[in-house]
């Protein structure tokens, strides 16, 4: 085993000078939000370190300097206790540092040979820049062995598993002796428990060949079981650093969620004799493995998950948006299968998506023409096809009254308007459709608090009339305060109910999080 | 080496990516207060200046009835096809087959009449379905299995001129053309000539369709943000393919009237049409105060180019700086045309 950094040394000072990566003093910001605040890690080789935090805790934005992606607004990156400068990912490959994004980024089309060693000195070019193929097949023979990964260099990189395809991205950092860092962010997204142990023997494979891991997960349990030490983050700062032995999971989730607030109880509402409006039986579709759960009259249920759980493809799925491909969804008393958006929309279904800018707004559309545009049916003159435009004037103002639209009259176009009367605007339109299931995805995310509470009192009202909401946020604070009732989603599909009264940020985190026990085979291998 | 910088979209800085979102748009924002009137008023000024030119320089001929219905006359096809395609750019789809489209209409709609002696009626009965078929069959690759618009056009575009020489055997068919079918060209109507009452009805028809209707305000919301018009529960495949079959339809029924006008077919009919009826299009847009292509504002802008085209015949400046100013036309039109958003 390596030697495990101790919290309590002064960053910098065991490395500094030795073989190592290392960041002093780093500060990073956008607009004004801290990204980064006054962080100094110091990273030895031979040590996987695993940094936790919630969204938005500074995790990525410290890859992203150590990758080159991103320039600190001051601090020091030093490698091999030499201050350098790293503006662009090419220069952070240079000296040794290989990031292995979340999405993965291949050249689909080329060979595994060619990806592992193409931009590297290593690649074979005869005279006049011809590549000499059989050389090119040795050396990522050669690399690959060295993984011990059994992959074939001739393969096509489309033709790989996800899992195939990390493992030739890992590889990178053994073309040349060169490699010092690898930084791993989410690895085992989107792979099965087999594929990831492969995984993890691979990393401490890279961390024997005496090169640091940089391992950036939400599932605590592979931290702990794989990372000799743990970095804690919040608010941009680091708040703890030590083996990991020091850290149960109690304490990490604490250290993740932040101190515990003071909880505004939601508004008791007895569930059990309310009419079902919303009833999911084993139903699935892309991103989404067979779930079960009911929306009754009246409710705002909060669905909770981490990024990548599936929440918003749920949502899509309930919207119509992508087709089911089993199980069974009734709205109301009928069963639905919806080919569309259409179809949804008929039975009484609004889809508020997540990237209003993307998917919702007409940027050039007056706020009168956006606001009406998912009720145009009703604003026709008479059984003409002809659209009454006094009809859609007094539409649009009874939107922009009832939801307190600031503009500076019904001729603004959507796109000047802030972010906050934005979504109002997309709200209203669905609203007003007179739709009774409404599934909110990510509702309030950039708006300011006040704007926050006006549309949750909008739901609430819409609510109130009969009609039930399906509410995603990341905001764990916001989903206690609004939701009757939370689903729990995890690995795409819906793991647990849970009623939000008297239940922490910390706990709810916890139920995100993932409980499955790890194989016994990792933790004894970590350990030993 | 060879990897792509991050996403632009940080989880860890999600509120700040979106601050700097709103602050790139407040920047776009300062731009538009300026830019609509200089636009505007900057076109407009541009063609009164030419026309008071061509007035000074030639008063008796260039402010002539004459000259204004000619004007007139030589606008109505290209008038019909411009605001035919203005339907479909309404979606962000370019029908580059209008050409092709126009020519083979027209050559069938002659070649039954003249070589199988059908009457004329059924002929343009059947030169209307045809367009509606290759609208279809547009509206097929480009909406339904998501064909660039632009490259299966132009494809298609070029298998229809192809297929103009396969119907008319390469031949320049003027005979045997019905007296009917060339009164329908020809034939004045209160002294206006029948084209031109066409290209006013297709005008007004189409004007009334796009920014009247209910239909025509989805095609609107299509233009904007196709993914938002399809969570709206929008059909945005069949709304491109209804833009695809009406762009055809307005090109094959030019076909008939020009062939019906020259009493003829003729090699390379469409081709003209496809840079006039862009450009004007363009122009429309650039014109208009929101900045959106519109159907009147591409019928208003044939005029005005032809307007110009003539003076300069007028002027008698020699016949290349037509093309000249036919080009330029469209290179200034679509970067004065703000809202159009072809490289999204």
């Amino acid at each position: 085993m390596t030697p495990v950094k101790n919290a309590s040394d002064p960053a910098g000072a065991a490395n500094a000078t030795g073989r190592g990566i290392a960041v002093q003093g780093l500060n990073k910001r956008y607009s004004a939000v801290v990204a980064l605040a006054d962080v100094s890690l110091d990273f030895a080789p031979g040590e996987i370190t695993g940094i936790v935090g919630k969204n938005g805790a500074g995790k990525s934005t410290l890859i992203k300097v150590l990758s080159g992606a991103v320039r600190p607004d001051s601090g020091t990156i030093l490698v091999d206790g030499h201050p350098v400068s790293l503006s662009q990912p090419s220069d952070a490959l240079h000296r040794g540092i290989l990031t292995m994004h979340q999405q993965l980024e291949t050249f689909g089309g080329l060979t595994v040979a060619e990806n592992l060693l193409l931009g590297t000195p290593q690649f074979p070019r005869g005279a006049g820049g011809i590549v000499r193929w059989r050389m090119l097949w040795k050396r990522a023979a050669a690399v690959l062995e060295k993984l011990r990964v059994e992959i074939d260099p001739r393969a096509s990189m489309d033709g790989l598993s996800v899992a195939d395809r990390r493992m030739v991205t890992l590889a990178r950092a053994l073309v040349d002796d060169e490699g010092r860092m690898v930084i791993l962010d989410e690895p085992t997204e989107s792979l099965t428990a087999a594929e990831a142990e492969h995984l993890f023997e691979r990393m401490r494979e890279l961390r024997d060949r005496g090169i640091c891991v940089i391992y950036v997960s939400h599932r605590l349990e592979e931290i702990s079981a794989m990372s000799d030490r743990i970095v804690a983050m919040r608010d941009g700062k680091v708040i703890a650093d030590g083996a990991t032995a020091e850290f149960d999971r109690s304490r990490l989730v604490g250290l993740i969620a932040g101190p515990a607030e003071a909880q505004p109880s939601p508004q008791a509402r007895p569930a059990s004799e309310r009419k079902p409006l919303v009833q999911a039986e084993e139903l699935q579709g892309p991103g989404v493995e067979p779930s079960s759960f009911t929306l009754r009259e009246g409710e705002i249920v909060g669905l909770c998950g981490l990024a990548g759980s599936g929440r918003s493809a749920l949502a899509r799925l309930l919207a119509g948006a992508t087709r089911a491909e089993g199980g069974e969804l009734r709205i109301g008393e009928e069963a639905h299968s919806f080919g569309g958006p259409h179809d949804a929309i008929l039975a009484g279904v609004v889809f508020v998506p997540e990237d209003r800018r993307q998917q919702a707004l007409f940027p050039t559309f007056t706020l009168e023409e956006d606001v009406v545009a998912g009720s145009l049916e009703r604003l026709r003159w008479g059984r003409t096809p002809f659209l009454s435009r006094r009809a859609q004037k007094r539409a649009a103002a009874e939107a922009i009254a009832d939801f307190n639209i600031a503009a500076s009259g019904g001729e603004q176009l959507t796109q000047t308007l802030s972010g906050g009367n934005q979504q109002k605007v997309v709200l209203a339109r669905w609203l007003s459709t007179g739709g009774r299931v409404l599934v909110l995805d990510e509702p309030t995310q950039g708006i300011d608090v006040g704007t926050r509470a006006e549309i949750s009192t909008q739901v609430r009202a819409a609510v109130e009339d009969g009609g039930c909401a399906l509410w995603i946020s990341s905001d764990f604070e916001e989903i206690l305060t609004v939701s009757d009732r939370l689903l729990i989603m995890r690995e795409h599909k819906i793991v647990a109910e849970l009623s939000p009264k008297g239940l922490s940020q910390a706990e709810l985190l916890s139920a995100c999080l993932s409980e499955e026990p790890q194989p016994s085979e990792a933790r004894a291998a970590a350990n030993g | 080496m060879t990897r792509k910088p991050l996403s632009p979209a940080p989880a860890a800085a999600g509120a700040g990516a979106t601050a700097v979102a709103e602050e790139t748009e407040l920047r776009g924002e300062r731009w538009r207060g300026l830019g609509p009137r200089v636009r505007r008023y900057g076109v407009i000024g541009t063609f009164l200046l030419a026309f008071a030119v061509f007035a000074i320089l030639k008063p008796d001929e260039f402010l002539s009835w004459d000259n204004f219905s000619n004007i007139l006359s030589s606008s109505a096809v290209p008038a019909i096809v411009a605001c035919g395609i203005t339907v479909p750019l309404i979606m962000n789809d370019f029908d580059l087959s209008i050409g092709g489209v126009l020519a083979f209409v027209g050559s069938v709609v002659v070649v039954l009449q003249a070589t199988n002696e059908w009457n004329y009626e059924m002929a343009m009965l059947v030169g209307l379905l045809v367009a509606v078929g290759i609208g279809l069959l547009n509206g097929l690759l480009i909406a339904r299995l998501g064909g660039s618009s632009f490259v299966i056009t132009l494809a298609l575009g070029s298998v229809y001129s192809g297929l103009v020489l396969w119907v008319t055997n390469s031949q320049t068919i003027y005979s045997g053309l019905k007296p009917g079918f060339l009164s329908f060209g020809q034939d004045s109507l209160l002294g206006i000539r029948l084209p031109i009452i066409y290209a006013i009805v297709i005008a007004i028809g189409l004007f009334l369709l796009t920014e009247r209707t209910v239909l025509g305000r989805k095609f609107y919301a299509v233009g904007e943000n196709a993914t938002a018009a399809y969570l709206t529960g929008m059909p945005v495949e069949r709304l491109r393919t209804y833009g695809l079959v009406l762009s055809a339809l307005a090109a094959g029924f030019g076909g008939m009237v020009l062939f019906a006008q020259a009493g003829a077919t003729y090699a390379n009919a469409g081709s003209p049409f496809l840079l006039a009826g862009f450009s004007a299009a363009f122009l429309g847009a650039a014109l208009r105060r929101n900045g959106r292509f519109s159907v009147l504002g591409s019928a208003i802008s044939v005029v005005l180019v032809q307007a110009v085209a003539t003076g300069l015949v007028i002027v008698a400046l020699p016949a290349w700086t037509i093309n000249v100013f036919e080009g330029s036309i469209l290179a200034v039109a679509i970067l004065l045309a703000p809202q159009v958003r072809i490289w999204k």
